[in-house]
């Protein structure tokens, strides 16, 4: 029912960054929280190298130094035995929030606005991301990336406060073999996004599409005479019975996220939807999962 | 007729012929469009065709809103519902109505009478001719019919006057109409009565009787309360009280005011079923007495209900005679310095130049020892004694030399002397005042030390003259009355010359008892033609009572007005002219009679079973209702009605809930236990006076809790719950420690001071807490007020600032500071730490930090209260202070005797 922002302009986004930041505290924690409980140590690059975990032990071959032997697995028997640990390279992780007016909105005061819910997302990805020694950067906001669990703020304020727009998505995720998780609710449609998306698949990034929605948006339970304004109020849809809109309506929001989800699959990519009335453990989950073993092993 | 609805605006029926039109409308209007923010709405963009036709109002809405319009219709048309009575509407109506200040009280109640009539003689199309009994102007006077609308006007915008009805008028008024305008009428009357007789209602009923058919409204008289006189006493004031009719009891309240409407103070008063009369004296002390203003009885919009008062009754004026003072190079030991000193404060005191014949004797004169006055001024000053005034003289040398006639006995030429040294006798003090003496029960054992006096010739029936006499028999003060006036001669000197008199607090007691003897109604002291100027009025009464400014129609009062009632011309209220002022209240001179009995063929009926109903008002009550019903209605429609199941508004509700079961629930368990003495011996309890104000005694309850169970957790005491004690009822001679929260001003019964002053003396203890952090005794200039009030109840000690070493401070904890909720009011504890019967310990400790605050606990043992943080570790602080109060309490000096120990020690070792 609440709509705060519908102005686009710069001292609106000041305004909205501030307001952001005032809700930093709270999303970072609620970010801490399903970090913690959905993934705890479930990120290994499963092979040995340089990194802290223990690995395995091995037989000591002539070329290792003696400080390289662990006398104490030694001691147990005659051999001698070096201790491996696992390898753990580290890769670069782009997150990117649409920060769109039309997702600082919810249908209902108890629901939390789209764009809180992707940076809690995007920021709990973050801290795990950061944790397992990767790098995050957030497209078009930080200067350079955060590597080490002491990065975490830093990479968390610009998540949740940063405005990146499209276009600075499309030309600062460049890197190869990156990848980018873009959490948006793709509202702009398959004809906005497909040349964004192509821009950004001839980089060679793998990217995972978070499709974060009100649940208004999906059921669409209005009724009555009801007047529906854009996000920044400038365009006015006036319906006499808004109830005879609705299976229309949900037909076409259907559609349009399906060709998103086309989108996606067409390019090889993951594609993740997450409904802000739900847990977002879950999707939490799934998008951890889908990094660090569909795209980084 | 029986009873019927009518309508006082009937033309505005017509607008219910509109209604089909806003039908019509209603059916067209669309309801609102609900706004959403939406921001899918290119997804709407296509679906837009299919369902642009909007909703029109349900059926069930738009009846609701025709009920609305026309409740509101009906409203504003002024329906009245007029109960039956006996009356016939097929006559001519004539309707008399008393607007004297007797109807003020009922007036609303008169009007609407009126009105109803009017509109049941518009009905039944009788032509009504209404006349109002007061006393007019002459344009005002012709009786005549004329069309309700007029009629409806007239009754609208009159007001009741503040004098009386002249029936004897009225009854001229309609014999001169009764051949023309009534002229072979035959009418139905309705006289609106005051239920006074003001001399021709008797008169006036039977020329009713006979013009027509007579039907008399009266208002019960039970609040027709008159305050019929009003006279000082010794200590106060006396009202008398009467009112109209006594069949049931009424209790009210009666004020003295100040000129500027303060109260300053009030009596409670019953007037017992059949009791029509009730004398109520109010004590005041003589200052506060001079500052009345008016008397009024609460709650009555009556003129009679309120009796103002003018300077002359209040506040005597005394003048001095002038004189060419042998002391005027040493001011203070003047014998007007004296005499000023002691009158100042309750009189006005001018120096009178007899020889100036312009000048207005006052009611008392006073003639220091001035010598002789020249012959003009002698004889004026003797007639105005003969004329009623009232003369103090005072003795001194020069009387004593060369005496004259103006004195209450003949005088010995020569003064006494008194213990000189060559004198015989000791200086002579007072003998007790005989009960005949106006000084009779002065306390007459001040020493004054009587050194030189002037002595009375003893001739017979001298004894009749002395109102005060010394212990050796002979006169101080003598009087006689002298035509219509009185001399009273003081013996000696207005100045410490001959005596200590008037240096002694009698003097003044004795001038005080004198004043009200001179004092009379200023017409009673004009009859006689003594005031020249007219007077002007200065604030007019009005008939319910209240002062006003005046409209500028009076006319100046002049001699002959005074002593007549008041009229429209002379109204009562303060009239002055530059030399005196004068009260004129509505009763005087009027010679008030109860309302004659009347024939057998007239109604007399109350005025209250008469009262027609308008409901107006309750028909726009139901309008508004359904506008309500309406407004929820749209919003049910428009889908704005909060989503109950999940919403900020069902959340917040059962936040409140939860808030006002937590509240509520917090408020039970500190509740103290009832005082029973019993309970108090068997175990140890705190205790603290209920002050009767919910909110302090829970936090008082609360925190003696607090402090009883830190005393459990860390001392040896184990207090059970505190208990409340009620200072007029319960017992306090079990209480070890009383509480007493001390916010207000309270007034105990004799009774309960006394109880007070026991519990101390017999080693109570009282900790009395301003609980304001001192603020209030600032802002008062030093003393709490309420202290004050208290102290002049119950006996406290002298009191003094908690000094370093004292035993509070260290017997149990070692503190030296006694914070509570505030931590910078000083303590106060019995100054005499050794005089008292208590070995030494304070009865009484008085502070204003709110301890309770600090110490309170609820029943889950969480603090209650913040405190200050004025200091660090406040509510430890206060808890400690706590402690070591009851320790104080319950062993007393026990710690004080350990400042010996070292040298008892000392003593063992030998």
């Amino acid at each position: 029912m609440i709509l705060a922002h519908n102005k686009t302009d710069n001292s609106q986004s000041f305004l909205q960054a501030t307001e952001l930041a005032k809700r930093f505290p709270a999303l970072l924690s609620e970010a801490r929280k399903i970090s913690t409980n959905a993934l705890h140590g479930a990120h290994g690059r499963r092979k040995r190298g340089n990194g802290e975990t223990f690995w395995e032990f091995r037989h000591a071959r002539a070329e290792d130094p003696a400080s390289a032997i662990d006398w104490r697995r030694s001691a147990h028997s005659d051999a001698l035995f070096v201790r491996e640990t696992e390898w753990e390279a580290s890769n670069t992780v782009y997150l990117w929030r649409d920060s769109s007016p039309e997702m600082n909105w919810r249908s209902q005061s108890y629901l939390p606005l789209k764009q809180d819910r992707a940076a809690v997302l995007l920021v709990a990805l973050s801290l795990v991301l950061l944790r397992g020694s990767e790098r995050c950067m957030v497209p078009g906001v930080s200067q350079k990336p955060g590597t080490g669990i002491g990065a975490s703020e830093r990479i968390a304020h610009e998540i949740i406060t940063g405005t990146s727009t499209a276009k600075q998505l499309t030309q600062h995720s460049r890197q190869r073999q990156a990848h980018l998780v873009i959490a948006s609710d793709f509202l702009e449609g398959e004809a906005v996004w497909k040349p964004r998306l192509d821009t950004i698949q001839q980089t060679g990034i793998s990217v995972i599409l978070l499709h974060i929605s009100d649940p208004a948006e999906e059921t669409f339970p209005f009724k009555g005479h009801t007047l529906f304004t854009s996000a920044n109020g400038r365009e006015k849809i006036d319906f006499g019975r808004a109830q005879l809109a609705q299976s229309a309506y949900v037909e076409q929001f259907f559609t349009a996220r399906d060709q998103m989800r086309q989108l996606a699959h067409n390019n090889g990519w993951m594609f993740l939807q997450h409904r802000s009335d739900q847990n977002p453990a879950p999707v939490f989950l799934a998008l951890a999962q889908s990094i660090s073993n569909g795209h980084l092993s | 007729m029986s009873a019927s609805l009518i309508f006082s605006q009937p033309i505005l029926l017509a607008a219910l012929a509109l209604l089909p039109v806003f039908w019509w409308v209603l059916r067209a209007l669309p309801p609102e469009p609900v706004l959403r923010s939406f921001p899918p709405l290119r997804l709407l963009r296509n679906l837009q065709d299919k369902t642009n036709s909007p909703q029109s109002i349900p059926l069930w809405l738009r009846l609701l809103r025709l009920l609305m319009v026309i409740a509101v219709i009906l409203a504003a048309s002024g329906p009245i519902w007029v109960p039956a009575d006996k009356t016939n509407n097929d006559k001519p109506l004539l309707l008399i109505v008393d607007d004297g200040w007797a109807s003020a009280d009922n007036w609303p109640k008169i009007k609407a009478g009126v009105l109803a009539y009017i509109a049941q003689s518009e009905v039944s199309g009788q032509p009504v001719s209404l006349i109002f009994s007061t006393k007019t102007q002459p344009g005002n006077q012709k009786i005549e019919f004329s069309s309700p609308p007029k009629l409806r006007q007239k009754i609208k915008s009159s007001e009741p006057h503040p004098f009386a009805p002249d029936h004897g008028q009225t009854s001229k008024r309609l014999k001169d109409a009764s051949t023309k305008v009534f002229a072979d009428k035959d009418l139905q009357i309705v006289w609106f009565s005051d239920g006074n007789d003001y001399g021709q209602a008797k008169q006036l009923l039977l020329q009713l009787q006979e013009i027509g058919e007579l039907q008399v409204l009266q208002a019960s008289g039970e609040r027709a309360i008159r305050i019929t006189s009003l006279h000082s006493k010794t200590g106060g004031i006396e009202i008398d009280l009467t009112r109209r009719s006594a069949n049931s009891v009424f209790s009210g309240r009666i004020f003295a005011e100040d000129q500027k409407n303060n109260i300053l103070a009030g009596k409670d008063f019953v007037l017992a079923k059949d009791q029509r009369q009730v004398t109520v004296s109010i004590q005041l002390p003589l200052e506060v007495r001079n500052r009345i203003g008016a008397v009024r009885v609460q709650g009555i919009r009556s003129a009679a209900a309120v009796h103002l008062l003018d300077q002359s009754w209040v506040r005597p004026s005394i003048g001095v005679l002038a004189a060419r003072s042998r002391n005027s190079d040493q001011p203070l030991l003047s014998e007007r310095f004296y005499l000023e000193k002691a009158l100042r404060p309750f009189a006005e005191i001018s120096e009178i130049n007899l020889d100036d014949d312009n000048e207005k004797l006052p009611q008392i004169m006073v003639w220091l020892d001035t010598g002789k006055l020249s012959q003009s001024a002698f004889a004026r000053l003797s007639q105005y004694v003969e004329d009623g005034g009232f003369l103090i003289r005072f003795a001194g040398p020069l009387l004593a030399e060369h005496q004259d006639d103006l004195t209450p006995v003949a005088l010995r030429t020569g003064g006494r002397l008194l213990g000189s040294a060559l004198g015989w006798d000791q200086p002579q003090q007072l003998a007790e005042f005989s009960d005949d003496s106006p000084f009779f029960g002065l306390d007459s054992t001040a020493l004054i030390n009587v050194k030189k006096q002037v002595l009375a010739e003893s001739v017979a029936g001298l004894s009749d003259h002395v109102w005060a006499r010394l212990t050796d028999g002979t006169p101080l003060i003598t009087s006689a009355k002298r035509g219509n006036g009185r001399i009273v001669l003081f013996h000696v000197t207005a100045s410490a010359d001959w005596s200590d008199l008037p240096l002694s607090g009698i003097f003044v007691q004795m001038l005080n008892r004198l004043l009200p003897m001179a004092t009379k109604p200023m017409s009673e002291q004009t009859t006689d033609g003594k005031l020249t100027n007219a007077l002007q009025l200065q604030m007019a009464l009005g008939a319910d009572g209240q002062l006003r400014l005046p409209d500028g129609n009076q006319d100046v009062l002049t001699i002959d007005e005074i002593a007549k009632p008041v009229s429209s011309s002379f109204p009562a209220g303060l009239w002055s002219n530059p030399q005196t002022s004068l009260a004129r209240n509505v009763l005087d001179h009027l010679n008030l009679k109860p309302f004659p009995s009347v024939p057998a063929s007239v109604q007399l009926r109350n005025l209250e079973t008469t009262k027609p109903l308008q409901f107006a008002g309750w028909l726009l009550a139901l309008a508004f209702i359904l506008l309500i019903l309406d407004n929820l209605a749209i919003m049910i429609l428009a889908g704005k009605l909060p989503n109950w199941r999940n919403s900020d508004i069902s959340k917040t509700a059962a936040t409140l809930i939860v808030f006002t079961v937590i509240i509520g629930g917090q408020s039970l368990p500190v509740k103290a236990a009832s005082f029973d003495p019993f309970a108090v011996i068997e175990q140890t309890r705190l205790a603290f006076v209920s002050t009767g104000n919910k909110e302090i005694d829970r936090l008082s309850a609360a925190g003696l809790t607090g402090l009883s169970r830190e005393l459990y957790l860390r001392t040896t005491v184990e207090p059970a719950e505190p208990v409340a004690v009620d200072l007029e009822r319960d017992d306090l001679s079990v209480i070890s420690l009383l509480y007493w929260p001390l916010i207000e001003p309270v007034t105990l019964s004799e009774q309960a001071a006394a109880q007070i002053n026991m519990y101390l003396k017999n080693g109570g203890m009282l900790v009395i807490d301003t609980q304001d952090g001192g603020l209030r005794a600032i802002s008062a200039g030093g003393v709490d007020p309420a202290l004050q009030a208290l102290s002049m109840q119950i006996d406290i000690p002298a009191i003094t600032k908690i000094p370093e070493d004292h035993v509070l401070t260290r017997a149990y904890y070692l503190i030296n500071e006694f914070p509570g909720r505030y931590a910078g009011a000083p303590l106060w504890v019995e100054a005499n730490r050794k005089g008292s019967s208590l070995d030494g310990v304070s009865s009484l400790i008085i502070g204003a930090n709110d301890w309770a605050a600090a110490w309170a606990i609820t029943k889950d043992g969480q603090e209650m209260a913040a405190v200050s943080g004025e200091i660090d570790s406040q509510r430890e602080l206060s808890r400690r202070f706590g402690i070591n109060l009851v320790m104080y309490v319950l062993a007393g000096n026990y710690k004080a005797d350990q400042v010996h120990i070292p040298a008892l020690l000392e003593r063992l070792n030998q």
